[in-house]
Formats: structure tokens, sequence, C-alpha cells
């Protein structure tokens, strides 16, 4: 009990602090979600108009994803420096699988009888993807967005590691001066930011399916 | 001229020909039904009219212009496409589903919204189910939506796929009257497929059977249950079930004998029976009942003539 009165006491008196790491961790994380989706998204739909595309692209996507995370940092590193940018590349190739995989599979699993009575209808390409493909992935493509969103919060903590700020650096000062409240008080925001915003995203989600396929 | 023409049409799948030599027309206003067991070509056939599937060889032509010449878009939003599985779209409501094509064409709100009522009240659904969604409709109203979609456009031509294969005996009954209802009052041309033999007696003005991608036999109506020649494919496929049916589309009304050469004071010794019921069921009634000619009324039990077997010859 007394370590966790002294983590709160620490987040009395270092309200200000704390604060600053988490907006950054906001920032950094909200600017690579932004860029993962956009990109995810293009090269899902891409991958679903061809298929020796979309085996490349999904082995390449698939291989990242078994490289530690922390190399992948610290791969980043040596080619564009310490700082904001290598953690953002780091954090876009690393969050792309869950949404290129779920774009993909979400449009590739609607009904073929569908897109071909679509089509039968005079449907163009580009019809076709807004009106029927996309809308009836979107279930699909939104659960890949929300299993991306907690890893990229979750993953922006070791981000600091190479410098660019988030609440990371709370962790690592922690760890490096033996100050295990520290390192709790950041871990503590890290997980309740993934948490709050997994609550929400879950609640869209349901909003979503309900609105699709009605269940 | 014909609307809809296929010449020497040749259509592989894995060099496999499904098609050879093919060659059909269909003239405006005609119900033909292409009928045949699964993997004899007949949704090829359909699938070809539509440009979902390209021929290998031939041309076909719609509305007396080839296929390679036409904006397939253009074409394929004048032509009506009605699956079995239906394929309403479940995110949509049943208004936007009907609305489906007129919307890709993006017609007014105010148009779409009044050829919406018109349409479901046409199929013969309340005008209620047009705010809800697709899930929530039984098999044989979704179809009901799935033929009002394919009227949204107007369309002269209205291409069907085993429709009605997926709902049940009544419901199919009454999704094929309201099918002849609509070829009558609109004059449309209609091609439908089908492997079900009385669906497509009942149904079309001229049958097609298909033997793997061959035509075995194509009349209209009549001549197609009554024209005597028939292959040993024929046989094999039909035996007697083309005539029964046959037998179940024609009307006792249709054949009516007004004037018999029996006193008139003897009439009511005779059963009565219903003019709207089929001849088939006039010839179960005179079984039953063991006399040869029945006393033929309509709903409101007026005499209308008198019912034989002899009084169906002439129509055979």
């Amino acid at each position: 009990m007394q370590f966790f009165y002294r983590v709160l006491q620490l987040y009395i008196e270092r309200w200000d602090f704390f604060l600053e790491l988490l907006l950054e961790h906001i920032y950094l994380t909200f600017i690579a979600i932004l860029l993962i989706s956009t990109i995810g998204i293009i090269l899902g739909i891409t991958m679903t108009r061809n298929g020796t595309l979309a085996n490349i692209i999904m082995t390449i996507v698939n291989f990242i994803y078994t490289i530690p995370s922390i190399a992948l940092f610290g791969f980043f590193v040596s080619i564009t420096g310490i700082g904001f940018k290598s953690a953002l590349i780091a954090l876009v190739i690393y969050g792309l699988l869950p949404i290129i995989r779920n774009t993909y599979v979400g449009i590739s699993e609607v009904d073929s009888f569908l897109i071909e009575s679509s089509i039968g209808m005079g449907t163009t390409n580009f019809q076709l993807l807004y009106k029927v493909q996309l809308p009836l992935a979107l279930p699909v493509i939104f659960a890949g967005f929300r299993t991306m969103v907690i890893m990229t919060i979750a993953l922006g903590a070791i981000a600091s590691f190479i410098g660019a700020g988030g609440l990371g650096v709370a962790i690592w000062r922690g760890i490096t001066t033996y100050y295990p409240e520290m390192t709790f008080a950041g871990s503590m925001l890290v997980a309740l930011l993934a948490i709050i915003l997994d609550f929400i995203l879950g609640r869209i989600e349901k909003i979503i399916k309900k609105k699709t396929f009605g269940i | 001229m014909p609307i809809i023409s296929f010449q020497d049409v040749r259509k592989t799948y894995d060099h496999v020909p499904v098609l050879d030599q093919f060659n059909l027309t269909i003239e405006q206003g005609e119900f033909v039904v292409l009928l045949g067991p699964s993997g004899c070509g007949k949704t090829t056939i359909l699938k070809l009219i539509n440009g979902l599937l390209k021929p290998d060889k031939g041309v076909i032509s719609v509305h007396s212009k080839a296929l390679s010449e036409w904006d397939l878009i253009q074409l394929r939003r004048r032509i009506g496409y009605v699956i079995q599985q239906v394929g309403l779209l479940p995110h949509l409501t049943i208004e936007k589903n009907i609305c489906y094509t007129l919307n890709l064409i993006k017609a007014s709100k105010d148009d779409m919204n009044k050829r919406a009522k018109e349409l479901i009240d046409f199929v013969g659904m309340d005008e209620s189910y047009l705010k809800r969604y697709p899930r929530a409709l039984s098999g044989g109203q979704q179809q009901r939506i799935g033929v009002a979609r394919a009227l949204a456009s107007d369309p002269d031509i209205i291409l069907m796929d085993e429709p009605f294969g997926a709902v049940d005996e009544v419901t199919r009954r009454s999704l094929q009257d309201e099918m002849l209802k609509i070829h009558q009052k609109l004059g449309k041309t209609i091609i439908f497929v089908t492997h079900d033999i009385e669906e497509a007696i009942k149904l079309g003005t001229r049958i097609v059977l298909l033997n793997e991608g061959r035509i075995d036999r194509d009349y209209n109506k009549k001549s197609f249950v009554l024209t005597k020649e028939r292959s040993d494919y024929a046989e094999h496929f039909f035996g007697s079930k083309d005539f029964i049916a046959y037998l179940n589309t024609i009307s006792i009304s249709a054949c009516l004998n007004k004037v018999m050469d029996i006193s008139s004071n003897h009439k009511d010794d005779y059963p009565s029976i219903n003019g709207n019921l089929s001849i088939l069921q006039g010839i179960q009634r005179c079984i039953e009942t063991q006399h040869n000619t029945l006393c033929v009324v309509d709903d409101q039990a007026h005499q209308l003539g008198y019912f034989s077997i002899n009084s169906i010859y002439h129509l055979l």
C-alpha cells in the first residue's frame, strides 16, 4: 500500500511532467495511427485487386511482424537517427499488419454473389468499392483498426527509448535510476490510455456491426 | 427484330467448352425459360447477356448492337438481374436496395422515393417495409424486393437466374404468379433460368431445353409440350412431367363446352367445379366423382358451362 501511496504522491507532485509526457505520447501515436490507417487501407484495397501483389505484401508485412519491436526501433536509429522521425517510421511499419490484413480479408470475404449481382446491375469498379465492398468490410477493418490503436499506444512507450518522448520517458527513467514508483506511474498511464481507447473503440465497433449486419 | 441474339457463340471454362456453336434469338416481349439440369450452360447463357462473362468466340447482340460495342455499365443498368441468393445489400434499407440502380445513375431523391413506393406496392408488400433492413424479411419477401429492384430502372430485359429456387413451395407459387402478372402487365422480355419443369411450363411463353450447351428442344409452350417427336434426352428429362404441368397451367374456363346435348332438367345431376381451377383438377374431380361431365361455375356459383375430358381434346 505504501508503494501505491507513493505513486499517487508522485502523480500529484509531478502532474505537469506526466501531463506533458501523456500529450507527447498521444501526439506521436495519433500521427502514427493516421499514417498506418491511410497506408494500410490503401494497400489492403490494392491487394484485393491483384493476387500476386497480395502475396508479396502479406509476406513482407508478416516478416516485419516477426522482428522484435525493440530491434526495429534500433534498426531505424541507424538509418534516420535518434528522435521522433525514427520512432514514427518504426511504429507505422509495425502497425501496418492488422490494418492491411483486415482490410484485405474483410473485402475478400464479402459474399461473391453480392459482388456479382452488384456488377450485374451496372456498378462501376469505384462504386463497387465504396458502395458495396468497403461498407460491408467495415466491421472487419474496424476490428483491425482497434487492435492497431492499442498496439501502437503500447509500442509508443518503447519509442521513448530512441528519444521520441512520450510516457516511455517516465518508465525508462524509473528503470535507470531504480525508481520503481516512476516506472509504475508511467506504465499505468500507458495502460489507462489504452484501456480507455479500447473501450471507446469497442463501443463504436458494436455500433458499426449492428448497422452492417444487425448483430 | 430480335432483342437478344447469340451467333455461333463459344464459351469455355479451363478449355472445356460449355457452349459451342450456340445460336439463339429472343424476340421482344417473350418470356423465355432456359431449362436443363445443372451444368447444361443455362446460367452461362444468362451471364453472357449482361457481360458478366465474355464469349471466347461469336457475337452476342442486345438491342441489335453487339456487346463489344456497348458500354457494359450502361447496358447492365438497362437489364434487370435477379439471382437465387437475391443479393440485397445488408447494410442498406429496403428502399435504398430497391433504388440501387437509380442511385447509380444519380436519380433525384424524390424520384427514388416515389419509385420505391410504387414498386413495393407492385410486388404486393406494405410500404412500411421500405425503412427496414433485408435481414428483417423472410426469404420470399427478400426475393419480392429482388424483383422490385430489378424493375426499378424500368429495363426492357430482365434476367432471372433460378430466382425462386431457395424459397418454400407456397411462396414460390405466389412469386411465380407475380412474375406472370408482371410479364402480362409490363410486357418485359424475361429470360428465366430454372431446372424445375413445372416452373418452366407454368411461366414460359417459350421454353428452351438445354443439354450440355446445346439446344435440345425450343418451342412455344404448347408446341413444346405437345410436339410428339422428342429426343431420348427430352424423354428421359421429362417423362410425363411436362404434360402434367401443362394441364395444370390451363384453367377449366379456357375449355368450356357452352352447349351440351343434355336436357336442362338433368343438369343438377352433374358435380360442379370452379372454372378457375386447372384442367388437371377437373380430371381429378371426374375420376373422384366417376362422372364424365362436370358443371362449371364461377366464384358466385353462376353456371358457366360444362367440362368433360372430351372438351380438352381441341386444346391438345
